[in-house]
């Protein structure tokens, strides 16, 4: 587990099983495209709660490489990665791809949340240490 | 070039079909990812930053046009529309997704294409080089042993599992287009003093983290004797590679650790265990292979075409092309084409199915239908009459594709680096563009003369920064992207590993370091002196001052 510092924040991302597309885990234990959506620990504890869900069984079976990481709320109040690679890694190639649009017709748009499957009830219901 | 028989086309297809299964069962979750990951990847099927990557694999780097149609035609259907020529004359998709994998495969098979080999710790594509068969000086196409080698280490039962990957090289020429030097095993095909055609065997070549220039292990191998000598080569790598750290796993590192006497003595001993005549492909298959390269029927054309002299001499950009593009061909007339994947700003190695379309389309019309992929992440035509060589111009400008620069400064080799590979710890792309728009100018570019630049993302070296004339390897360090330069490499016969200058640039510095470094080239070299030269004679000191000193 990655050391987590305090005044930080982290989240539990992965690749999409079926399409690769990066997503989040959001606080109704389900996956977002989105990653102001996603569920934030902001505690050692929240943190390394996150970090066991990254091996976790049910995680592994809509997703691929699941792993935590830290962001920030930037001026904007939105969340952004503190490494330049998880930057890349949700916007996409810093490059222009060679297409206009670089996107299939059949892609959702960038902001479309998908809830690719339910994962774990979501929190709030009483129980925070939700056995998977 | 090579057709599949049935036995290859059952074999890929049934692997098509095997990948389609293990896939589904991924999906329903009989396989974990620990248990698919192996089989996704011995299909080429990798996961990178933003989505899979499922790299294709190009044999020694030739293509027919049928077959780079179906390339354009699975880069709009199940892709994003462009695709990646690689360092290993491989293509490779960037998002497709893991439900579509399965019929990609499918599509590439009907025509005679897959992905096997292209990752995992087995022998990987076998490379060659891109001039093959057409090459000046070529004592043989060496074309036909990389198809031998490529059907027996295709699913080899002894070699499936090996320490690490394991990548072979080939040329038939002396003039080393292949970068044999930097490969596990290298093969020159030579000639010896009886007049007898076999190999010579250079062994324990690599990049990556620990790179070594290789060895000659063998000063000539008959012909006949390749697989039974390269079976004892892969099988005293196979007992003796460590497994224990993957970074010191490739056959590059035993042979630094055991020394190339011992380890020569080993694999002799090993050759002369083996049953050498039933190891030993079978002269009737090596001539229905061979057969396949045969030369094309050639038309007997004069030397110069006095069309195409006369329209370079009324057309500069015309002209430009001519100097840097095209290659000497062994039959007189004709030329090798050599197309620029690398515009200037633009990603190397990138190609849009359109212009992926508009490849085949030229190679029907002028190359007999056939292409080369260059381990520059360029694109050859090796069949073009010089008669028809304008024309072809024309088409190449209408599709994007008549950068002319190659062998210069901007026909820059750049690995994807962080904007798409997960392996990578900085962006090589921008760097690329950068540099290659600093330099631009046609005229600067020529001026400068030929010049290496290639660029990895990561000490993994796909980017072979190592034998650039100047490489650069981006690393990271408290989560900033900064570039490490080295100089004097070189991938050619006369291969080297760069020394590194000193410390690293961050990425608004690292072109204006490299400004600096060709503008002290242009200072002090010598008539006629490239930059290597230059360097070889100098040394790194007018160099390192140039990038260190205070200004």
């Amino acid at each position: 587990m990655a050391k987590f510092r305090p005044g930080t924040l982290r989240v539990l991302t992965a690749n999409d099983l079926l399409t690769g597309d990066v997503v989040f885990l959001t606080d109704q234990g389900t996956w977002s495209r989105i990653l102001d959506e996603a569920r934030l620990a902001g505690t050692q504890e929240e943190a390394a709660k996150l970090d066991a869900l990254a091996a976790n069984a049910q995680v592994e079976a809509l997703t691929v490489a699941a792993y935590t990481i830290d962001v920030e709320r930037g001026a904007e109040g939105r969340l952004r990665p503190l490494r330049t690679r998880e930057l890349i890694r949700i916007s996409g190639p810093l490059t222009r791809l060679p297409l206009k649009t670089g996107r299939r017709k059949s892609d959702p748009e960038p902001e479309h949340t998908a809830a690719i499957g339910v994962l774990m009830p979501p929190r709030g219901n009483g129980d925070d240490h939700v056995s998977l | 070039m090579y057709r599949y028989d049935q036995f290859d086309q059952k074999i890929v297809a049934e692997r098509s079909g095997q990948f389609r299964a293990q896939v589904a069962r991924r999906l329903s979750g009989a396989l974990t990812e620990d248990e698919f990951k192996p089989l996704r990847l011995m299909n080429g099927l990798y996961l990178q930053l933003h989505a899979y990557m499922l790299r294709v694999a190009i044999p020694y780097g030739t293509l027919s046009s049928r077959q780079m149609r179906k390339l354009a035609h699975i880069a709009d259907k199940y892709d994003r529309g462009f695709g990646h020529f690689t360092t290993r004359q491989n293509l490779q998709f960037n998002w497709p997704k893991l439900k579509d994998v399965p019929d990609i495969l499918d599509e590439l098979a009907e025509v005679e294409m897959h992905a096997i080999q292209t990752s995992g710790n087995c022998i990987r594509n076998v490379t060659a080089d891109h001039y093959a068969g057409v090459a000046t000086a070529e004592i043989e196409d060496p074309r036909p042993t990389a198809e031998l080698l490529r059907q027996w280490s295709t699913f080899h039962p002894e070699f499936t599992y090996l320490p690490r990957k394991f990548k072979i090289a080939v040329t038939g020429a002396d003039d080393d287009r292949a970068a044999i030097m930097v490969h596990d095993i290298g093969l020159k095909i030579i000639r010896n003093d009886r007049g007898e055609v076999g190999y010579r065997v250079i062994l324990g070549g690599g990049l990556g983290r620990t790179p070594f220039v290789g060895r000659i292990v063998r000063d000539f191998l008959p012909k006949a004797e390749l697989l039974p000598y390269i079976e004892a080569i892969m099988r005293v790598y196979n007992t003796h590679g460590r497994r224990d750290n993957k970074y010191k796993a490739r056959i590059k590192i035993l042979v630094h650790e055991t020394g190339l006497e011992d380890l020569r003595a080993e694999i002799e001993a090993e050759f002369a265990r083996n049953d050498i005549a039933a190891i030993a492909a079978d002269a009737d298959e090596v001539a229905r292979i061979e057969a396949y390269f045969a030369a094309p029927s050639y038309e007997t054309l004069p030397q110069l075409s006095k069309s195409f002299e006369i329209a370079k001499a009324n057309n500069e950009a015309l002209g430009r092309w001519a100097e840097t593009n095209l290659a000497d061909h062994k039959i007189p007339g004709y030329s090798i084409v050599n197309i620029s994947i690398k515009p200037v700003g633009g990603v190397p190695g990138d190609v849009t199915s359109a212009q992926m379309i508009a490849l085949a389309d030229l190679a029907e019309r002028y190359s007999l239908s056939e292409l080369r992929i260059t381990h520059r992440q360029n694109v050859v035509l090796p069949y073009v009459r010089k008669n028809d060589l304008e024309a072809l111009w024309q088409g190449l400008v209408g599709a994007g594709l008549a950068t002319d620069n190659i062998g210069l400064v901007t026909d820059i080799i750049a690995c994807p680096g962080m904007d798409y590979c997960a392996l990578a710890t900085a962006r090589s792309i921008p760097v690329a563009q950068k540099i290659s728009t600093t330099f631009a100018d046609p005229a600067l570019q020529r001026d400068i003369g030929p010049l290496d630049i290639k660029i990895s993302g990561c000490i993994n070296a796909c980017g072979h920064h190592h034998v650039g004339h100047i490489g650069i390897l981006g690393l990271e360090k408290r989560g900033e992207e900064y570039y490490q330069i080295t100089l004097g490499g070189d991938a050619t016969e006369t291969a080297a590993i760069g020394e590194i200058t000193g410390p690293g640039f961050s990425e608004d510095e690292v072109a204006d370091a490299v400004s600096r470094i060709i503008d002290t080239y242009l200072e002090t070299r010598n008539s006629g002196e490239s930059f290597i030269e230059a360097y070889r004679r100098m040394g790194p000191s007018p160099f390192k001052e140039a990038l260190y000193a205070p200004h």
